[in-house]
């Protein structure tokens, strides 16, 4: 029980809520442009491609940008262009179709790092902060969708997006304070190289950012249900880091990437075992990002662009090929996970910073 | 043909249809940003291992 409360209330943790909220707000912005965007134009398929590339691509640059120049502001600059680039998408003032859309991304872009360099070096090595800060996005990306179908102005969204500089300039003050504290991140087995160690952490997210497009859910088909899988997929990315600290990383690895397999490819017409799968799969996320810090010590900017790059390079191939059969795309899914599993095994060093 | 129908890749008449302009800036660009966070991470780990060797 003192573990529980010393984890639920680490300190430092009220960054990970603040970030929380950012990052939901962020999402919700988004992917209410975003849905209103594709609504009008013909090539639909490729707006969720351009989307991913200009907000998870330049994460790494403008990771590394903040590890090296701390003093910029790239929350507030996060926030500017995020309203900047919905007014632009919703009076067109700028030249181009897709101005105002690469704006948002860039919005996008430097609102996540903001939240990654503040979360992760507040931690003191704890996951619990920037897991429940990474949770925030699920939630956004369905009320965004939501909000995006419903005859809801624009300009309310652009006062919804500076309700979140209050929140970042708490943030910078935490990001001050802890200016070097990602010392602390000692998951890696320190028996492997670092350059092999970000490579195989990378390759689980491309595997596992690819397998979240191919996991069979034929139950999704009302509103509520999605919205149940969003909300579940938040609170599993956020139960990853709480448990990464509570019991240790190299069981989250073998929960998330082993266990939730026979739930994912079961729970293909059944609900609530399908649901128990994406809340375990969603906790990789933790114990990837806990890793390339660990490496990347110094620059967690950098370390969580990564993340976000590899999960680009998963997503990128979906947009151009898909399995159709379930059985080939079940074993798929099932061998690719016991490759992730023994990869984090062998990565993730035995006694982790919680035990 | 017929003993491989289960795996049915499609590689989607999407790209016949998209604008080709936009879609080669894309990829150009991620390229390029690719190659930047390698160099970046390659530098980094470098910097870190050299340490340790003095430690």
């Amino acid at each position: 029980m003192k573990k529980i409360k010393d984890v639920l209330f680490a300190k430092n943790i009220c960054v990970g809520y603040l970030y929380f909220y950012v990052h939901m707000i962020t999402e919700i912005l988004c992917f209410f442009v975003l849905s209103r965007v594709v609504g009008n134009l013909p090539f639909i398929w490729i707006f969720p491609l351009i989307y991913d590339s200009l907000a998870f691509m330049p994460q790494g640059i403008i990771g590394a940008i903040s590890d090296k120049y701390p003093k910029i502001p790239i929350g507030i600059i996060g926030t500017i262009l995020l309203i900047f680039g919905v007014i632009s998408c919703h009076i067109n003032f700028l030249p181009g179709k897709f101005t105002g859309l690469i704006i948002l991304c860039l919005g996008n872009a430097f609102l996540h790092v903001a939240g990654a360099e503040v979360t992760l070096r507040s931690s003191e090595g704890k996951l619990s902060h920037s897991a429940i800060f990474v949770s925030g996005g699920s939630f956004g990306v369905i009320i965004g969708k939501i909000l995006g179908t419903l005859p809801i102005s624009y300009w309310w969204m652009c006062i919804l997006g500076l309700t979140m500089i209050p929140f970042i300039t708490l943030g910078e003050e935490y990001r001050k304070e802890n200016e070097k504290t990602c010392n602390n991140f000692n998951y890696q087995n320190e028996k492997i190289s670092p350059g092999l160690i970000v490579i195989l952490a990378v390759i689980i997210v491309i595997v596992r950012g690819y397998m979240g497009y191919g996991i069979p859910q034929s139950w999704n088909k009302s509103l509520i249900q999605m919205i149940t899988l969003f909300c579940i997929m938040g609170l599993g990315k956020a139960l990853g880091g709480i448990l990464s600290d509570l019991i240790g990383m190299r069981k989250v690895a073998v929960l998330s990437m082993l266990i939730s397999t026979p739930f994912l490819i079961i729970g293909d017409n059944h609900m609530f075992i399908s649901l128990i799968g994406v809340m375990f799969f969603s906790m990789t996320m933790a114990v990837t990002l806990g890793l390339l810090t660990s490496v990347l010590k110094r620059k967690p900017g950098l370390a969580f662009g990564l993340t976000t790059i590899g999960l680009f390079l998963g997503t990128v191939p979906v947009f151009f090929f898909r399995i159709k059969t379930g059985l080939i795309n079940s074993i798929m899914i099932t061998l690719l996970s016991i490759i992730c599993c023994i990869i984090s095994l062998i990565i993730i060093r035995k006694e982790d910073n919680s035990e | 043909m017929s003993n491989i129908p289960n795996i049915k890749l499609i590689i989607t008449e999407n790209i016949l249809k998209a604008n080709i302009i936009p879609l080669t800036i894309l990829i150009i660009s991620n390229i390029i940003i690719l190659i930047v966070i390698v160099l970046l991470v390659y530098k980094e780990i470098k910097k870190g291992v050299e340490k340790n060797e003095k430690k």
